[in-house]
């Protein structure tokens, strides 16, 4: 089923997946060195120092693909994946992980990946990182 | 036979069918062969029975090129070899490693690894090994823990056995003392080799400390010396042919490698309290098993990487459970803390003992964190770290020369110069890449590679295996021994040890140096009793 995306799903989408990252333990040793001033926005999503951690992974991205991220790109993006809209609507946290980890490794499995400051992580992680960065 | 040099008459004349020189893993195992066949067999050792600096400084060297080795203390120069040392990990080299592979530049064995299969069987029990088993399904139902579901056409398991380590001093010098058709000649140093017109080695010029000279006439010579002496001796004897035995193609010595013993890249764990039983050491019945991740042959064909096993280090929460204090002291305190539990008086006692007390902290710090976790739980898994002795691709600009100096005996000290190159690395640093998109297809967790582009050297240390300077090849002008490991300008001269590999594949050497060993005792026992 093809969802519909407009500006606000865009964004608000990658935000909303986000809150469940797949492998959130990645993004707390990736933020150890990373200083921890959240905007309030992303605070209420809960895990603000994880979430810290998937922005400086999103700016890193940024410096290697400026085009990751942009709403052209994530629209095209998005509606080759649409798990992910279903993602963002979805309620059940478990349930919204375990679609963002299959998307993830979709990717993976696809040789669909890049290094990000000697990460190797998947294309959508990518994306929705530097979306939010 | 045992007899100490020293107790012969000077300018004495042995004779025996065949000559072995070095009583380390490859000389004691092909000596013992022998006994098996009936096959009179003298062996040499240039050391002593017992460890001594006399001997030992004959190993003395120069290292250049790569600095995290060493050319004197990693081998042991006493009856038993480097046997002394070993810490025992074992697994034979996998078919592709005798491939002639696209991606890696003067690869491909003479044989295959089919043609070994089951010397590397006689071999297990020389090293106290469990059954010829490295199949991941030969160990199903055996091992705790389950394989993580990583996708199968990229990553597999590879199963390690582990030896006591066989000390072969210990274990085999009653044996080798008993066996009535060998003379195990000890303080008994090759010095020379002598050639006829026609191209055979017709005898052993033998010297002890004490300057007595011994002669060996034999109608077969083993060198069995270790992979660094062996391309020494050869290329000492250069008063019949220039450059020495052998390197009519200047081939001696070339194409050194060892394995990049290096603990880099990391795993961060989707779930920290994820099942990773199944990758650490598994005590069976049989034999400590070990399992790491290695890619598929199919795919390091394809991608044309060098092979590797990734050994998973799990950093626990608790630091009372992380293992990363260990040093050459604690080596040194755990042996002789082994031995006494055994009721053994350890080997080398003082000089271990002296290592620890020249950096005692981390033995303090092992002490201390071992009597911690026993009361206190792991907790989780915070990161896992990838240990692992990596394979070089043979490079021939990596060599053992011969530098001016002599040693006691009068004999040119070897340099080593080891190379590695950036390519080495990458090839690592992509395979890491690829275990880390199938742990992340199969959200196990996320990599983080170790390996930057530029790629640094200074992480890399020797996994002290050396490999390759006198390497087998059909072609006399891309290798010193043919696949019978007869050096191929000699009639009666063989090589044993690892010098002989053509690559250094991922497994540690020894079981596949045993094998061979096997193989070419076999060979010759053939051909002698054949001649007879
Ligand atoms: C710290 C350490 C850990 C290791 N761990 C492992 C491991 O886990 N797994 C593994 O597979 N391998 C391991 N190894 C390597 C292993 O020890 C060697 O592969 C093995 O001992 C080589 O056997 P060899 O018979 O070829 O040589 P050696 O065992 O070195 O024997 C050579 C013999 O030749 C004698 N000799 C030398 N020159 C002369 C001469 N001129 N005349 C007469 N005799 C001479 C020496 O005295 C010696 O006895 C390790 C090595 C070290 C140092």
């Amino acid at each position: 089923m093809a969802k519909f995306i407009n500006r606000r799903n865009v964004l608000f989408g990658a935000v909303g997946v986000m809150s469940v990252l797949a492998t959130r333990d990645f993004f707390l040793l990736y933020c150890r060195n990373v200083s921890r001033n959240t905007p309030d926005f992303f605070a209420s999503l809960g895990d603000e120092s994880v979430f810290g951690a998937a922005r400086a992974v999103g700016r890193q991205v940024k410096r290697l693909h400026p085009d990751f991220g942009t709403e052209t790109m994530l629209a095209r993006f998005y509606g080759e994946r649409p798990l992910l809209l279903e993602a963002a609507e979805e309620t059940c946290l478990d349930t919204r992980k375990a679609m963002l980890q299959s998307q993830c490794g979709e990717d993976f499995s696809n040789g669909r990946c890049l290094v990000v400051d000697g990460w190797v992580i998947s294309e959508t992680e990518a994306q929705l990182c530097a979306a939010v960065a | 036979m045992l007899a100490d040099l020293e107790t012969l008459e000077d300018n004495t004349t042995l004779r025996a069918p065949v000559c072995i020189v070095g009583a380390g893993a490859a000389g004691i195992t092909m000596a013992l062969e022998f006994a098996r066949a009936g096959v009179e067999a003298i062996l040499l050792e240039g050391g002593g029975l017992e460890f001594t600096d006399e001997s030992q400084a004959i190993y003395e060297g120069e290292v250049t090129g790569q600095g995290h080795t060493d050319i004197a203390f990693s081998r042991l120069r006493q009856f038993g070899g480097t046997t002394g040392h070993w810490t025992g990990l074992c697994a034979p080299l996998a078919p592709i490693d005798f491939e002639k592979r696209e991606g890696v530049p003067h690869s491909g064995w003479p044989i295959t690894r089919a043609d070994l299969d089951p010397f590397y069987e006689r071999a297990q029990p020389y090293l106290q090994l469990g059954p010829y088993a490295y199949a991941p399904a030969d160990w199903d139902g055996l091992l705790t823990g389950a394989p993580w579901a990583l996708d199968s056409a990229v990553v597999e398991p590879a199963v390690y056995q582990s030896s006591p380590p066989t000390r072969f001093a210990e274990t085999y010098l009653q044996a080798i003392t008993d066996a009535p058709t060998i003379r195990c000649l000890y303080h008994a140093n090759l010095k020379n080799l002598e050639l006829s017109d026609g191209g055979a080695v017709t005898r052993a010029q033998v010297v002890g400390y004490s300057g007595k000279t011994v002669f060996i006439e034999a109608e077969r010579f083993v060198l069995a010396c270790g992979g660094i002496e062996n391309a020494r001796l050869l290329l000492n004897f250069d008063s019949q042919r220039a450059g020495g035995i052998g390197n009519e193609n200047d081939l001696v010595g070339r194409y050194f490698m060892d394995h990049m013993n290096c603990t880099l890249s990391e795993l961060a764990p989707a779930d920290r309290q994820g099942d990773i039983a199944y990758y650490l050491t598994h005590q069976t019945d049989t034999v400590p098993v070990h399992i790491g991740l290695k890619l598929t042959e199919d795919l390091m064909r394809r991608e044309g990487l060098l092979d590797n096993t990734v050994f998973l280090d799990p950093v626990w929460e608790s630091e009372s459970h992380n293992d990363d204090f260990r040093d050459h002291a604690w080596l040194a305190f755990s042996a002789i803390a082994r031995a006494f539990s055994r009721g053994q008086v350890p080997d080398q006692f003082w000089a271990r003992t002296c290592t620890i007390a020249e950096a005692p902290g981390a033995v303090v710090t092992g002490v201390y964190r071992n009597i911690r976790r026993r009361f206190e739980p792991a907790g989780t898994v915070t990161t896992i770290r990838f240990r692992q002795d990596a394979e070089q691709a043979p490079n021939p600009d990596s060599r053992v020369t011969l530098n001016g100096e002599l040693d006691p005996l009068g004999m040119r000290r070897a340099t080593l110069d080891w190379q590695l190159t950036k390519a080495d690395l990458l090839s690592l640093r992509r395979t890491h890449e690829l275990i880390g998109q199938a742990v992340g297809a199969a959200g196990i967790g996320r990599v983080r590679l170790g390996i930057d582009i530029p790629p640094l050297f200074d992480a890399i240390y020797t996994g002290y295996h050396h490999i390759g300077t006198t390497r087998m090849h059909d072609d006399p002008r891309q290798g010193v021994v043919d696949a019978d490991c007869r050096v191929h300008s000699v009639q009666n001269l063989y090589m044993a040890g690892s010098s002989v590999f053509t690559t250094g594949g991922t497994a540690n050497p020894t079981l596949t140096i045993v094998a061979l060993a096997i193989r070419l005792a076999d060979h010759l026992a053939g051909e002698i009793s054949g001649a007879a």
